[in-house]
């Protein structure tokens, strides 16, 4: 990323905003590759096994194809995943950001399939979803 | 040597075009030593001007434009690269009040001196506007075809950005790097 420019700093103001922005243009764009491209062959990370394997271990009774939101943001489900996202805090790119992921696999991002997790959650469950085949759909949908 | 004589034949072509609109300072225009040496620089460099571009516009996020009118734009004749010198305005507005704006600026761009402010390198242009057909050229986005080391991401990879992005090889290959081969943070990167 570019720094910004002596005279592009008053837009800094808007950068309390800035990640919702950011976190819906990523959303997009990952979309848009599932559309684009056969998810099984699509890596996310240079971590991609690792994380899944560990993800299956750590939460083996998350559903990835339609999710629960209480696995991710009830007050244990959030202890054991803060343990588990500390763990990649060096080895996945902006393991911490703020990131838009799909509940359920077979629909898109809108309002109601849509919650707000940390990046290193979003890998997880796309990472699987993408292993297990089940973003297949959104390419079908598309061709 | 032969390529500087081009160079400073091209140059002073240039200077003619900028002595119609700074009738004050024929020889030189009014800039800084930086810019004198920049520009100097660039005649090494196997920099061309090209010519009848009225204005250049950097397209940001969120309607935010940079436009610098009346510019001297310099290409590289061994890659599409592009160089801008000019004043640069910053336009944050709708598309009315842009164009608004752009008959006003080109109002007081006669009137005034034609001052040269930084260089803006075009690589960071989204669309370079040329209103002179003849020179189609400058519609071109801005790439560089300097080789780059591929070690370390995958060509499917590399691939996958280009189209998703629509960039050159490089800029793929460097935004892999640089995004720790994530595809995703890697398109985001040369889009946003």
């Amino acid at each position: 990323m570019v720094l910004p420019k002596a005279e592009d700093l008053e837009q800094l103001e808007e950068i309390e905003k800035q990640w919702a922005v950011k976190a819906m243009y990523h959303a997009e764009t990952y979309y848009g590759l599932l559309e684009k491209v056969d998810c099984t062959k699509l890596r996310l990370t240079p971590i991609d096994n690792e994380l899944y394997s560990d993800f299956r271990t750590t939460f083996p009774h998350i559903n990835v194809e339609a999710l629960d939101e209480n696995d991710f943001k009830s007050p244990a489900a959030k202890i054991t995943w803060r343990g588990f996202i500390e763990k990649y805090e060096n080895r996945v790119k902006d393991y911490n950001f703020g990131c838009l992921l799909r509940k359920h696999y077979d629909q898109g991002y809108t309002e109601a399939n849509t919650m707000f997790v940390v990046r290193t959650q979003f890998y997880c469950v796309e990472i699987a979803r993408n292993q297990l085949g089940l973003n297949k759909v959104i390419y079908e949908k598309a061709h | 040597m032969a390529a500087e004589n081009t160079a400073a034949q091209q140059s002073a072509q240039v200077e003619e075009v900028a002595a119609t609109q700074a009738p004050i300072d024929p020889k030189v225009p009014a800039g800084s030593r930086t810019e004198k040496k920049a520009r100097k620089a660039m005649a090494k460099q196997g920099l061309n001007p090209v010519e009848g571009i009225s204005r250049v516009t950097l397209l940001r996020p969120r309607g935010i434009v940079i436009a610098i009118a009346r510019p001297d734009v310099y290409k590289s004749s061994s890659s599409d690269t592009y160089i801008v010198f000019g004043e640069a305005k910053v336009e944050d507005m709708g598309a009315q009040a842009q164009m608004a704006a752009a008959a006003r600026m080109r109002a007081a761009q006669q009137a005034q001196t034609q001052q040269e402010g930084g260089a803006a390198d075009a690589s960071s242009a989204a669309a370079i506007t040329s209103e002179d057909a003849a020179a189609p050229a400058a519609a071109e986005e801005e790439e560089d075809d300097e080789e780059v080391d591929e070690t370390g991401v995958e060509a499917k990879d590399v691939d996958l950005v280009m189209t998703q992005a629509h960039c050159s090889r490089s800029k793929a290959v460097k935004a892999l790097k640089s995004n720790d081969n994530d595809i995703v943070n890697a398109i985001m990167e040369l889009t946003l």
